[in-house]
């Protein structure tokens, strides 16, 4: 395979990914609602773009499943057949191996077999098709959906003779036809008909509501166009009007052309977007180093200069950011299915409402809070939702539902997973911990509902006792709530017993950029994230004394906080180090705890970009990452749910 | 890169640690560069010196010779740190010096004398070569260099959250 035709399979990969993914949308929306039929046209057209760019890529079994695959939702289209459960869970299948059949082919592998989903397809394609024959389901009406968006037509234009400019004037008149609706296919493929690969006339399919007369004048506008032939074509003949040129995998006849009037948007891969970000990232650090210098030479242009820099480079950084916004419906789109499988493993039945799937987060973050989210929802399916018989005694609907939600909040997102289920028992909880030597099981008192809740995200609180397919195999929701602090993020829990819970994720839009605290031990320099930072005191504000023989730093209300000592937890203390009454205090959050860190001299607040440490340094305790300096020395990034671990 | 079918050449980066002579497959070196006390990570595994800035990214630093002898290198002027690529993505590699990039034939490989070669790291040998009346050392990078470590400190396994 020639350098060209990888480019395309980098295309073909991604461009199937997303009908893969429409594809399963459709089936899902089609399972809840059987009488729509705009999802039915939906996974038709998945099925047959599908087919379309395999045949193009010589890809034979992904040509014939998705092929078989059309043919079945043609018989729902045209109602022939009814989308119950048992044709949802076949063509979802079906998708299943599409994935790995492309997975296989494009690799060059020949192990993916689709003798039985084929088999399968065409037997439920067969099943009460009026008249017989399979294959090609006969369908004369036109469905309501198309007849909503127009009607189908076929414009046939012919260049003139000796027209210099064939690939111009034909991507013009395509392009003119879009305007007018929605083009369906070209024949021959837009592609070729960019390389000039056609005679002198081609084949537009354009769904429209314009009057064939107005498409025709359209086109005749271009230049060099001597004529258009517009005609009428029924909707089932979409499929058959490409089906012939299709056989052969070495016709590359057809390639939809689902965008051709949006060049608005560029697919641009994720190396490039990360490598950008370190480069603005290098020029933040190389401006604060020309800042250092500026300030040694004093001179007025220099500063000049520099101000304009700052604010380009500001602009930049927000602009660079921006581009690596994702919405969160890119992660949440799987959801549905998953949720669907498990609940029908589980004999229940459960509904998922989304929301706010355009809300967008950095990639890095929404990376992620994909696993965290799985969890949750499998929490709700496995413990929440109660079964059907269960539910009707305690006169809820037979169905639960279960939310996912996202809403931007000021500076952060929230991600709200909750379901209609039993909700939790705060007693049991607190029985649990205590059993667990997580509480003391006399101090319920001093514990409010809302914080025996959150014991639940302690670590230890859950074990494997009750592991069950579903939730077993995940995290606990320490891990959960673990990720979402390293996020620089936060969780709340709540319930109401009978009704249902809800887990709220709270997390920063951002992350590669952080405010941070410098501090440093001798020369080394360390970054705090400055928002775990409660407060800073001199050494001349500060009382020391000893709790249970422990150090510890009284502040000024008179209440005691654990003192540690910054050298000691990175061993690097030596004898002859300034003793902790030398030191500044760094009152910073550990979880739910205030700790005192000692640390010996205080550099600033800086904004400082988060490198991530090598795979190496998996498992380490203490830091989340490290930064790049002014001077090009190297921070590490303390992270303060392990740091205090380091003591032990 | 592929050194092909028998005779061809594979390009070597040759190096030194202590008074012994490597080489790695250039295919594998992103850059070599001089030698800078890397920021120290505490607690970080054993054989990692520490962190380093390469043009804005943090690379750990290996001291290949604690790694491949078990003696830490002594930084001097002619100390360098080959940065290459592993399993566990960009690293660099200190040394005590480097000396060229040679065209290695790569019939001319012998296996490397057994009892010549710390056993713990033997896999890392490929064999050895003459060159211009020098023995080199060649490396397997993907067994020579550290991969990252599985399952440590990882989510607590098989947890559930039955709540």
């Amino acid at each position: 395979m020639g350098d060209d035709m990888s480019a395309y399979k980098d295309v073909f990969l991604s461009e199937s990914a997303e009908y893969i993914q429409s594809i399963t949308d459709g089936l899902l929306a089609l399972e809840s609602n059987p009488n729509d039929l705009e999802p039915v046209e939906t996974v038709f057209r998945g099925a047959h773009s599908l087919k379309g760019m395999a045949a193009a890529m010589g890809y034979t079994r992904t040509q014939e499943l998705t092929h078989k695959m059309e043919t079945l939702m043609e018989t729902v289209r045209s109602r022939v057949q009814v989308a119950d459960h048992a044709l949802i869970d076949l063509m979802l299948r079906a998708t299943d191996v599409v994935r790995d059949v492309i997975a296989d082919e494009s690799s060059g592998g020949d192990t993916v077999e689709i003798d039985t989903t084929v088999a399968a397809l065409v037997a439920r394609s067969e099943l009460r098709v009026a008249g017989g024959s399979s294959e090609e389901s006969p369908s004369s009406e036109v469905p309501a959906a198309d007849a909503a968006e127009g009607s189908l037509y076929r414009a046939k234009v012919t260049l003139e003779e000796g027209c210099v400019l064939k690939g111009v004037r034909a991507y013009m008149a395509i392009k003119r036809l879009a305007h007018m609706g929605a083009v369906v296919e070209t024949i021959p493929s837009a592609r070729e008909i960019e390389d000039e690969q056609f005679d002198r006339s081609f084949e537009v399919l354009l769904r429209t509501k314009t009057a064939p007369g107005a498409v025709r004048d359209a086109a005749m506008g271009v230049t060099e166009v001597e004529d258009v032939i517009v005609e009428t074509v029924e909707a089932s003949a979409v499929a058959s009007a490409v089906e012939g040129p299709l056989r052969g995998p070495a016709a590359r006849k057809s390639r939809s052309m689902p965008k051709i009037a949006e060049t608005q948007t560029v697919r641009i891969s994720i190396g490039h977007l990360d490598a950008i970000v370190n480069l603005v990232g290098e020029l933040v650090i190389v401006r604060s180093r020309l800042d250092r210098v500026a300030e040694e030479c004093r001179r007025a242009d220099l500063n000049d200069a520099l101000d304009v820099l700052e604010r380009i480079s500001v602009d930049l950084q927000q602009e660079v950011m921006q581009t690596r916004m994702v919405p969160v419906g890119n992660i949440f789109n799987r959801f549905p299915r998953m949720v669907r499988d498990l609940a029908r493993d589980l004999g229940k039945d459960i509904q998922l409402d989304m929301g706010g799937l355009d809300i967008e987060l950095d990639r890095t973050v929404l990376d992620e809070i994909g696993d965290p989210i799985v969890h949750l929802l499998r929490n709700s399916i496995d413990h929440g939702i109660e079964i059907p018989e269960e539910r009707r005694r305690a006169g809820k609907p037979e169905r639960g539902t279960i939310s996912l939600h996202a809403e931007r909040e000021r500076e952060q997102i929230k991600i709200t997973v909750s379901d209609d289920g039993r909700g939790l028992d705060t007693e049991k909880i607190w029985d649990k911990a205590a059993e667990r030597g997580l509480v003391d099981r006399h101090s319920r008192d001093s514990y409010s509902d809302q914080d025996v809740l959150m014991l639940v995200c302690m670590p230890g609180f859950s074990t494997a006792e009750k592991a069950t397919r579903i939730s077993g195999r995940g995290v606990g929701m320490d891990v959960v709530k673990g990720k979402i602090e390293y996020l620089g993020g936060t969780i709340t829990v709540n319930s109401v017993p009978g009704q249902g819970m809800s887990v709220s994720l709270f997390l920063p839009l951002t992350l590669a950029i952080i405010q941070s605290l410098l501090v440093a031990n001798g020369k080394r320099v360390y970054a705090l994230p400055l928002g775990i930072v409660e407060e800073v005191l001199s050494p001349d504000e500060v009382r020391l004394a000893t709790v249970d023989s422990r150090p510890v730093v009284v502040l000024r209300e008179g209440t005691a906080v654990s003192l540690h000592r910054l050298d000691v937890l990175c061993g690097t203390a030596t004898g002859d180090a300034p003793g902790p009454d030398h030191h500044h205090m760094v009152l910073m959050r550990s979880g739910d705890e205030l700790r005192a860190l000692a640390v010996e001299h205080l550099i600033g607040r800086r904004e400082i970009v988060i490198k991530p440490l090598s795979p190496l340094f998996r498992g380490l305790l203490g830091f989340s990452g490290a930064t790049v300096l002014g001077d090009g020395g190297v921070a590490l990034i303390l992270d303060p749910r392990t740091l205090f671990q380091l003591e032990a | 890169m592929d050194g092909g079918v028998g005779g061809a050449q594979t390009q070597y980066v040759l190096f030194g640690l202590c008074d012994e002579e490597y080489g790695l497959p250039i295919a594998r070196v992103q850059s070599i560069i001089r030698y800078e006390q890397p920021t120290p990570v505490p607690h970080a595994p054993q054989g990692i010196e520490g962190v380093f800035n390469l043009r804005g990214q943090v690379l750990p630093l290996i001291d290949l010779g604690w790694r491949l002898r078990g003696e830490p290198i002594t930084p001097t002027a002619a100390s360098r740190i080959i940065v290459a690529e592993s399993a566990a993505g960009s690293i660099g590699l200190a040394v005590d010096l480097v000396h060229e990039v040679a065209n290695l034939d790569s019939d001319e490989i012998r296996p490397a004398p057994e009892a010549a070669v710390a056993s713990d790291m033997a896999e890392a040998f490929v064999g050895v070569v003459n060159y211009e009346d020098r023995l080199i050392i060649l490396l397997d990078p993907d067994k020579a260099l550290p991969k990252p470590v599985i399952g440590v400190g990882g989510a607590p396994q098989e947890a559930d959250s039955d709540v």
